[in-house]
């Protein structure tokens, strides 16, 4: 018995990180507010009593029972308008992780009253969103990346000079997560083979000939019909491929080392992604692709982020040292933001105030040189300083990693500089953690 | 056995209740009624227990997505307006008239307003054009459904075939309404 309610005991309660669902819940508000806003000049028309959908013929396409909508009684678009702003704002302080559980359940709670008012136009990415949303809103942790987060590690920083432990949770939520992405795939497989046109290998062909989905013209998808029986044989294998999380970890163990060593989550969703962003690049299906790529966030556990980070650093070798200046308020901050992206553990910073440690780790450079700029050292011993040293780093912070290849177009590393130089030259002017920065200077 | 230990039992027991029961329910409601299935149709009877619980949580679903075959039927609607005494085309709702953001949900919107009982939503749909438009206050409006079938083969047709097909448009025209007062 004992041992039974041990098993429950884990099952439900084991710890894992949290990571997975502070990213679930940041990717979750910036798909619902880029989609809503992208919607925004149809707000009226969707949701008020002046649109195409007013409340006397609701009775037509709504369900009279157990519906609940803020805006059965909003109903006057200005009012409307009002609400919708409300809701973006508060998808964005979501987003970035102000107040993180309230924005959550206020912002999910408003998904739930917008789509609820008109169900005509919501497709299979809405209904993820709420699906997802709801999962965020019983969560019991859902700060990871956030400002709030973000402020505690500053705190703590400051006080202790370590970050804070990494965030827990109970893996409940992750269970229903989990269970839910199988309910979508393999009751859509199920529904599939009821037809005849899948198991045909037809339907891709047919699909790709229905103008309200496909993205190219017909010529361009004329040519792609041979890949109709290979896409649906894929999708059925796929879909039903989720079965497989269905089997308790423990029985992986009968098979051979050389597949049970991966992980099959990990291919389901690697998998599952191909699948998703290969329809759009055919297709236009709304929000489907980026809702369901937002729900394989929550799914990512401990072990998950230990392997990403084990296979980003199999070639990678060493430290990037990175030389600050230990008096400075700003610099502090900087090399606080630098190790917190630092996700892939590739860098160390080095206080150059400190003669011991600078005669070790950067022994020709002279304090006056390293004063003007941030000089970093890479493991093959080669400097760079200032904005190419930022530049540098950024290849090695997968967060900042977006912004690196716009480093590099034409005329940008000037403007850098630029910046940076005024950056630096203020940065003595700070004092008590903070710094003016002049930049007419 | 300390208080806040039997406390904390409880609470975990709720949750883990709570849990087994949101998935029963959301994986009840998204079944499917199949003929002849005896455990689908015995699960399909028992929705009524859930359905208070999945409709008012917003967690209602269903992923028949392009299944069990997919919609080949494909429509557009075209907006006449009289002009002289003749109809004159103003505007075709398909998915070359709709911006990158529309696209889903307006055609969506079309597919599920394009039967004959959804009368009243076409001629609000109208209504809401004429807005938008500015169309003057009484001119006569006409909305049309055209749609072509994608055949269905039983396998997949060659490059060749597809490039001769032309899609066979049909043509009905749903209603004839006038654009009331622009406010």
């Amino acid at each position: 018995m004992k041992r039974i309610i041990a098993y429950l005991d884990r099952f439900f309660f084991e710890e894992v990180s949290a990571t997975g669902f502070g990213l679930m819940r940041a990717a979750w508000a910036f798909t619902v507010l880029f989609y809503m806003l992208g919607s925004a000049g149809d707000v009226v028309r969707y949701y008020s009593d002046a649109g195409i959908l007013p409340q006397e013929l609701g009775y037509l396409v709504l369900r009279s029972e157990y519906r609940f909508t803020l805006l059965q009684y909003i109903t006057d678009p200005s009012a409307v308008i009002a609400l919708w702003s409300v809701f973006m704002f508060c998808l964005f302080f979501m987003m970035i992780g102000l107040w993180p559980k309230l924005m959550t359940i206020v912002s999910v709670l408003l998904l739930f009253s917008f789509h609820e008012r008109n169900l005509q136009p919501l497709g299979g990415g809405d209904t993820v969103l709420r699906i997802v949303g709801f999962v965020l809103i019983i969560a019991p942790e859902v700060g990871a990346f956030s400002i709030s987060r973000l402020k505690d590690q500053w705190s703590h920083w400051k006080k202790t000079g370590t970050y804070l432990r990494p965030l827990k949770t109970h893996i409940w939520p992750y269970r229903i997560l989990l269970w839910q992405i199988l309910i979508i795939y393999v009751t859509s497989g199920w529904d599939k083979l009821q037809g005849t046109m899948w198991m045909g290998g037809t339907v891709v062909e047919a699909v790709f000939h229905h103008t309200h989905f496909v993205k190219w013209p017909k010529e361009i998808m004329d040519g792609w019909t041979w890949f109709s029986p290979y896409a649906c044989f894929y999708t059925l294998i796929f879909e039903f491929g989720w079965l497989f999380m269905l089997v308790p970890r423990d029985m992986w163990y009968v098979l051979p080392m050389w597949i049970r060593k991966h992980s099959i989550k990990r291919w389901l969703i690697a998998g599952s992604l191909g699948f998703h962003w290969g329809i759009f690049v055919f297709m236009d299906v709304g929000s489907f692709p980026l809702a369901m790529s937002t729900a394989y966030l929550g799914l990512l556990l401990d072990q998950d982020w230990d392997t990403f980070t084990r296979m980003a650093n199999k070639r990678w070798k060493g430290k990037i040292v990175i030389l600050y200046d230990g008096m400075c308020g700003l610099c502090r901050r900087s090399i606080f933001m630098v190790q917190l992206m630092d996700v892939l553990n590739r860098t160390k910073p080095v206080d150059f105030r400190d003669g011991i440690l600078r005669s070790k780790h950067a022994p020709d450079i002279t304090e006056a040189d390293l004063d003007r700029a941030m000089h970093i050292k890479t493991p093959k011993g080669k400097y760079y300083k200032g904005f190419y040293a930022f530049r540098k780093l950024s290849w090695h912070m997968p967060s900042l990693r977006i912004l690196t290849p716009l480093m590099y177009l034409p005329g940008v590393a000037p403007v850098g500089c630029m910046i940076y130089t005024k950056i630096a030259a203020s940065r003595n002017r700070c004092a008590h953690g903070a710094c003016k920065i002049d930049l007419t200077r | 056995m300390s208080t806040m230990r039997i406390i904390r039992g409880i609470i975990k027991t709720a949750i883990a209740l709570f849990v087994v029961f949101h998935m029963s329910a959301t994986f009840m409601y998204s079944l499917y009624y199949v003929d002849g299935v005896p455990v689908l149709e015995w699960l399909f009877e028992k929705r009524t227990h859930i359905r208070p619980y999945v409709l008012a949580t917003s967690q209602w679903q269903r992923w028949n997505l392009f299944s069990p075959d997919p919609l080949r039927r494909v429509i557009e609607m075209e907006f006449d307006q009289k002009t002289e005494g003749e109809w004159v085309n103003i505007f075709t709702l398909n998915e070359h008239n709709v911006t990158w953001f529309q696209r889903a949900p307006e055609l969506k919107i079309m597919r599920r307003m394009e039967e004959e009982n959804m009368r009243p939503l076409q001629e609000r749909y109208v209504h809401d054009f004429c807005k938008i438009n500015s169309v003057p206050e009484g001119t006569e409006i006409r909305l049309r459904k055209r749609w072509h079938v994608i055949p269905q083969h039983d396998k997949t047709q060659s490059e060749a075939w597809w490039n001769t097909w032309q899609p066979d448009w049909s043509e009905i025209e749903l209603l004839q309404t006038t654009c009331p007062e622009l406010s």
